[in-house]
């Protein structure tokens, strides 16, 4: 029996599919934590069931990606039953897209999910009153809490029915919705609740932006500040392995010393940061808070084309691009989730933070955090500036922002343990894979023909690319630096330090900026690449590596001049 | 009282990091706007977000040995735990 579930983002589909299934399946507390359909076992009575959570939609109108899959699923796959999860806090605009089923003949059961907090809110549902109306089952829950679950099974078994009423448009939907539910939900006098205090702070027009600058400085202490003795210590135990294996001599322990756990260390290192950063951004998330600060700044984001859902993947670039780009899933309008990707290499993530600090602590060391600082705005500038081109030309359209704003919770350590490592774990299987590839060729080339980095493929490449660095006053090892960073930003130091370049004498302090603004924008990692080609395809790729080259180079250029003239 | 103890703090912060002096300022905000329009939960949130702060500092101050007034945004702890107290939670 093949079961699909449907229903608007952000009602608890996922809750009731870990419910019915015992599955891990990650929830959260944010629209669009499913942005695939995924699929669990479970057994009724000793009755194998397949359960497909499709991501929540509003409609079957297919404008959106999400919505073409759910409709493509149901038309194509025939399932024998549909579990239309519904929110008991919003029923009437939840019902819209309960009376688009009746069109599939697809037997449904509606399952009324959040009872309690519709209870708190002064919102009681008459749940037979309900079924009577649209003639299939009403099952109501309480699925993080299991509340419900053993009558939904029953129900399950029982097989549902086909819904006897249907809405064509959405004129006639909205007007049955409101009919259906003014027989059904009563409102006894509305409480104010603990949501309606938090929502008087964190969304208070003074208060709100200030508030929320102040919760991104507190998950940046955390990420970075109380990662670190993890990160120092990590960072140890690589280099003394790596040390210690090449030390052994010849070709294999130089290839696994100096190149596999060098190159492959040298990302790990930074996983408690990975962690700790989606440790506080789940927390955020699950407990109600991050959609109010979407809510927040829509209105500021809008002016650049892209929406309030474009603050979290910049955000999470902060401390690494390839997650980034894949939390960009839950963006619905497809031309600002490419714009949002497109920009996201922009803001400049951890690993080039090593090369500002080597940098700007050498040759400006009075003013070294802010010229850091000035980087970091840079970033945040440019992306901005780029997202507003593109929207307005390749990428031209309307932004809005639909969303629901889910109830506060306090997150479980188990949901918070689940949502973060299952996304740190994505991280190390795609950036772990590329790094590992990256870490051999380089060893490669910086190792042969001749055995020593002068005679080597790496020195011979950094020659020949040489002359068209040379506006910038920068010599062969320093484009050499360059070029390794395309396999991970972090090696740049890494590449300076192994051809011993003299930071202050090789910069004059024009070239020293415009090679930290060089590295912030040009080409992205090989693992951000993958994840742009992954989420946006190769076209999208090669025009991001292209953009963001030329403007770096034309930016740099610009700053040689200014430098010059000064 | 809260907001100007909070404004005091971000006041002595600025020297030693500005981004926690703001935190520290939007604290006291909270507070003296929760004064003005005299609303608990004005309060609550604050108290919370000093806590909060409060507790990432003395982590901070763990791992880096680099004090921040903000560690003695703990003292507000008992605040918030009796105001959620009051609000029934």
């Amino acid at each position: 029996m093949k079961v699909a579930m449907v229903g608007n983002p952000n009602v608890g589909k996922t809750a009731i599919l870990n419910a019915l299934t015992g599955g891990n399946f990650t929830v959260g507390n944010f629209p669009g934590v499913t942005v695939e359909k995924k699929e669990g076992i479970g057994v009724i009575n000793g009755k194998k069931i397949v359960f497909v959570d499709l991501p929540g939609i509003y409609s079957f109108e297919a404008t959106s990606l999400d919505e073409k899959i759910a409709r493509d699923y149901i038309f194509k796959e025939k399932p024998d039953l549909i579990l239309n999860v519904v929110s008991a806090v919003n029923l009437e605009r939840n019902l819209y897209l309960t009376l688009q089923l009746a069109e599939f003949g697809i037997p449904v059961i509606l399952v009324v999910n959040m009872v309690d907090e519709a209870k708190k809110r002064g919102i009681f549902v008459d749940c037979q009153k309900l079924s009577e109306l649209l003639g299939v089952p009403v099952v109501e829950t309480v699925a993080i809490k299991g509340t419900g679950v053993e009558n939904l099974k029953k129900a399950i078994l029982g097989g549902g029915k086909v819904p006897k009423v249907y809405a064509h448009d959405i004129k006639q939907r909205i007007k049955l919705a409101e009919e259906i539910v003014n027989e059904v939900v009563k409102f006894v006098d509305k409480k104010y609740t603990f949501d309606d205090v938090l929502d008087e702070v964190f969304m208070d027009k003074h208060l709100g932006i200030p508030i929320f600058l102040s919760l991104m400085w507190m998950v940046f202490v955390f990420t970075y500040t109380i990662a670190e003795p993890f990160t120092s210590a990590l960072d140890r135990v690589f280099s003394d392995l790596a040390a210690f294996i090449a030390s052994n001599g010849g070709v294999v322990s130089s290839l696994l010393g100096k190149g596999i756990i060098a190159g492959v260390g040298s990302v790990l290192v930074f996983v408690p940061n990975i962690l700790f950063l989606f440790i506080a951004l789940a927390v955020l998330e699950l407990s109600g808070y991050m959609p109010r600060a979407v809510y927040l700044l829509d209105s500021i984001m809008s002016k650049f084309g892209l929406n309030g859902r474009s603050v979290i993947p910049m955000m999470i670039g902060f401390g690494c691009n390839v997650p980034a780009i894949l939390a960009t899933r839950s963006i619905e309008d497809e031309k600002v989730r490419i714009a949002t990707i497109l920009i996201n290499p922009f803001m400049s993530c951890s690993a080039r933070l090593p090369i500002y600090v080597l940098i700007a602590g050498t040759l400006f060391p009075a003013i070294g955090s802010v010229v850091i600082m000035g980087l970091y705005l840079t970033g945040v500038v440019l992306a901005l500036f780029s997202a507003f081109i593109f929207r307005n030309t390749l990428l031209k359209g309307e932004t809005e922002l639909i969303m629901e704003l889910p109830p506060y919770m306090l997150p479980s350590f188990r949901d918070v343990w689940r949502l973060s490592w299952s996304r740190t774990k994505h991280f190390l299987e795609k950036a772990g894979t590329v790094i590992l590839a990256a870490s051999v060729i380089i060893w490669f080339i910086t190792n042969y023909p001749g055995g020593t980095m002068e005679s080597s493929y790496a020195a011979m490449m950094g020659k020949l690319l040489q002359p068209i660095f040379a506006p910038f006053g920068w010599n062969w090892q320093i484009v050499l630096a360059l070029i390794s960073g395309f396999a991970a930003k972090e090696i740049v130091v890494a590449t300076l330090g192994v051809l011993k370049v003299n930071v202050a004498t090789a910069f004059t302090p024009a070239s020293a900026i415009a090679f930290m603004l060089f590295t912030l924008l040009y080409v992205p990692c090989v693992a951000t690449m993958a994840a742009i080609k992954a989420e946006a395809g190769t076209k999208w790729t090669l025009f991001v590596i292209a953009y963001s080259f030329t403007l770096a180079y034309l930016l740099a250029l610009l700053v040689m001049g200014v430098g010059i003239w000064l | 009282m809260l907001a100007v103890f909070f404004a005091i703090l971000a006041i002595l912060e600025i020297k030693n990091s500005v981004i926690d002096a703001f935190v520290l300022l939007t604290i006291a905000a909270t507070f003296l706007k929760g004064a003005i329009v005299k609303k608990k939960s004005y309060e609550l949130v604050g108290s919370m977000l000093a806590t909060v702060f409060g507790v990432l500092m003395i982590l901070a101050y763990m791992a880096t040995k680099e004090f921040s007034f903000g560690i003695l945004g703990v003292v507000t702890l008992p605040i918030f735990l009796i105001d959620l107290k009051n609000f029934k939670l």
